[in-house]
């Protein structure tokens, strides 16, 4: 009987251990961020915006995070979504395109969001002068899991700084940030197609 | 001024896109310096997270002014960079 007992005391502390064992968070790695998130302000929840072709979008928000970056506190916004995508898997990569999840940052903390301050979530989401990846976003939107990404900046936004880029013009110049130093330039994506 | 041509997102043989360019810049006295970009809007989003046509305006101490700026937003923008860098003078 006393046998038993030990015996079940000890599986029942074994599946104990192992019970805690996985509900232990990982071992935090520097750069990397667990975001947990809180409801959105009914009066921010919405935000039309309209594209390049005829037609607006609506995207609707149920959850935000906040982030401190570099001294700075930024908010993170989730769309309402079923499920969240940091993959994207379709033909295009333009806004339209893109199915990876789209999140929009307050990059000027207006309370307010534009087109601009929106980032799929298969590429880089810049937050004022970093870049991260985003690692994963739960199923019910509680928690973003990001990861500071080293490497150059990538992204215009509004008020920051132009990302280095060097590229080479049709008639085989080097054109970089630099080139314009001390000047006023534009940069006009454009096609003849 | 610098032109970025995604034309590349709209086939591969840019033959066609280039000599479309070269008189679209000679109808119109263009000068400015164009880049093909090789990987078109999968390029413009890396690079710069721009899915869409549009002017981005830097201003000279290379901090971004204006996104999707229109014609009628460039003097409203440019105004205080002219007006900082007589103050600086």
């Amino acid at each position: 009987m006393q046998h038993r007992t030990i015996t079940r005391t000890c599986v029942a502390g074994i599946v104990l251990f192992a019970a805690t064992a996985v509900a232990e968070p990982p071992a935090s790695q520097p750069g990397h961020v667990v975001l947990t998130t809180h409801k959105v302000n009914k009066k921010r929840s919405e935000m039309t915006f309209t594209g390049l072709l005829p037609g607006s979008k609506t995207v609707r928000y149920q959850r935000a995070a906040d982030i401190n970056v570099d001294g700075e506190k930024f908010t993170i916004y989730l769309p309402k979504a079923d499920r969240y995508s940091t993959k994207h898997t379709g033909k295009h990569a333009n806004w339209l395109g893109n199915n990876s999840t789209r999140v929009f940052v307050d990059a000027n903390t207006d309370g307010t969001l534009d087109e601009h301050e929106g980032w799929f979530t298969d590429l880089p989401v810049r937050i004022a002068d970093r870049n991260y990846r985003v690692e994963k976003i739960a199923n019910d939107a509680s928690r973003i899991e990001m990861s500071l990404l080293d490497g150059p900046l990538t992204g215009l936004v509004l008020g920051r700084k132009v990302p280095p880029f060097k590229l080479t013009t049709a008639d085989g110049q080097t054109v970089t940030p630099d080139t314009y130093r001390g000047k006023a330039f534009l940069l006009d994506i454009w096609s003849v197609t | 001024m610098l032109l970025i041509s995604v034309d590349t997102a709209y086939g591969k043989n840019l033959s066609r896109a280039k000599k479309l360019a070269e008189s679209i810049y000679k109808r119109h006295k263009i000068s400015w310096p164009n880049v093909w970009l090789d990987d078109g809007w999968s390029e413009a989003m890396r690079r710069f997270n721009l899915g869409g046509y549009g002017l981005t305006l830097v201003g000279p101490d290379g901090i971004v002014r204006g996104l999707d700026v229109h014609d009628r937003d460039l003097d409203r923008l440019l105004k205080p960079m002219f007006k900082d860098a007589k103050s600086e003078d």
